[in-house]
């Protein structure tokens, strides 16, 4: 499949409706999943008939890319069950509801009830939360979340569940910190591009306006690296 | 769905009994390198308690010899056990805990509750 041909099947992959801010639910576009999936496969054969996990599906678009360039199957995980519901949603869409199960489990968290060995997988694709939101408005209880570095958490996770590789959205602002952390944990990294990620421009509360929404907000364009991950101590290579 | 693998294959006090009160089973194309790959990381004996457990009548032979794995009747029959049948609504049960991880709508639940939350 040719790579315009990709974005324009994504383009039919439904959006939040009432996107969750604290959980920085923004979806990544069928440009840029496109581009990710893309390039993962032709450059370094990481999708076709590889078994393949996505921490944060969100509305399923990586996974998607994923499963229409014949990836083998996609374990989704994600903490919302809003995001979740839409996710199924756009996979009975695409017909793809035997290559994605979904699980919900919420990776903000420093331990999961679930042995990550057991369901490891040759590559990981994630648009993580890039920690930017200006103000947290969760209101359940937090102690046990990890709230800072949360992208750097996700990586965390990930480079446990990679048999292979990992790809990844990091701001590019904070390229020399996961530079650094990508050599503490023994993986080569690449940053394959660099792309301009809208997202919802959040304003402050004020008690007169209504409140705007991640959904509905104004957008600001943010630079985010293309990162490709690779697990260095692995028995394979 | 991969459901019972999945299930089976992401919990700690390995391997956790399914219970469901619903049960979908739908055909799904047949792919059998899909399915020669997959077989390689599946806990076999996980997979026939998953099937006991549901109640299905499907056979699964005891163990899987080199050439069963070759048997074209086997490869379908894997394939139908893992693809085809999904848990729609029911819950995962930790052997050694016995606590729950609900399914709902096709989706486990592995969120911690509020009283494990220290």
């Amino acid at each position: 499949m040719k790579l315009k041909e990709l974005e324009s099947h994504l383009s039919n992959v439904e959006n939040f409706s009432n996107a969750k801010e604290y959980l920085e639910q923004y979806m990544t576009t069928p440009h840029l999943a496109a581009r990710m999936i893309y390039t993962a496969q032709t450059q370094y054969d990481d999708i076709e008939s590889r078994s393949l996990i996505d921490l944060g599906i969100g509305t399923g678009m990586l996974s998607i890319a994923s499963c229409l360039l014949n990836a083998d199957h996609v374990f989704g995980f994600d903490c919302d069950l809003d995001a979740l519901g839409l996710c199924q949603l756009n996979i009975k869409e695409f017909e793809l509801e035997s290559s994605i199960d979904l699980i919900q489990a919420d990776l903000r968290r420093m331990s999961l009830p679930i042995d990550l060995n057991r369901i490891k997988a040759d590559t990981v694709i994630m648009n993580p939360p890039f920690g930017t939101k200006p103000f947290s408005t969760s209101t359940e209880n937090q102690d046990e979340l990890c709230l800072s570095g949360i992208d750097m958490h996700f990586l965390n996770y990930a480079r446990q569940l990679a048999q292979h590789s990992i790809y990844s959205l990091h701001k590019t602002s904070t390229r020399d910190h996961i530079y650094k952390k990508a050599k503490d944990w023994n993986m080569k990294i690449d940053v394959l591009a660099v792309l301009q990620f809208d997202i919802p421009k959040l304003e402050k509360k004020r008690p007169n306006r209504k409140i705007s929404t991640a959904s509905n907000a104004p957008l600001k364009s943010i630079e985010v690296d293309f990162i490709r991950f690779e697990i260095k101590d692995n028995a394979d290579d | 769905m991969l459901t019972s693998n999945v299930l089976k294959g992401i919990t700690k006090g390995f391997p956790l009994k399914i219970s469901s009160t619903k049960v979908e089973n739908a055909p799904v194309d047949y792919n059998r390198d899909f399915i020669i790959r997959i077989m390689q990381r599946i806990e076999y004996d996980a997979l026939r308690g998953a099937v006991t457990d549901l109640g299905l009548h499907e056979s699964l032979p005891e163990t899987i010899s080199e050439s069963t794995q070759q048997n074209e009747e086997f490869l379908k029959k894997l394939h139908k056990v893992l693809l085809e049948y999904e848990v729609e609504e029911g819950e995962l049960i930790c052997p050694e805990t016995g606590r729950k991880f609900p399914i709902s709508k096709g989706i486990p639940n592995m969120l911690l509750q509020e009283t494990e939350v220290s």
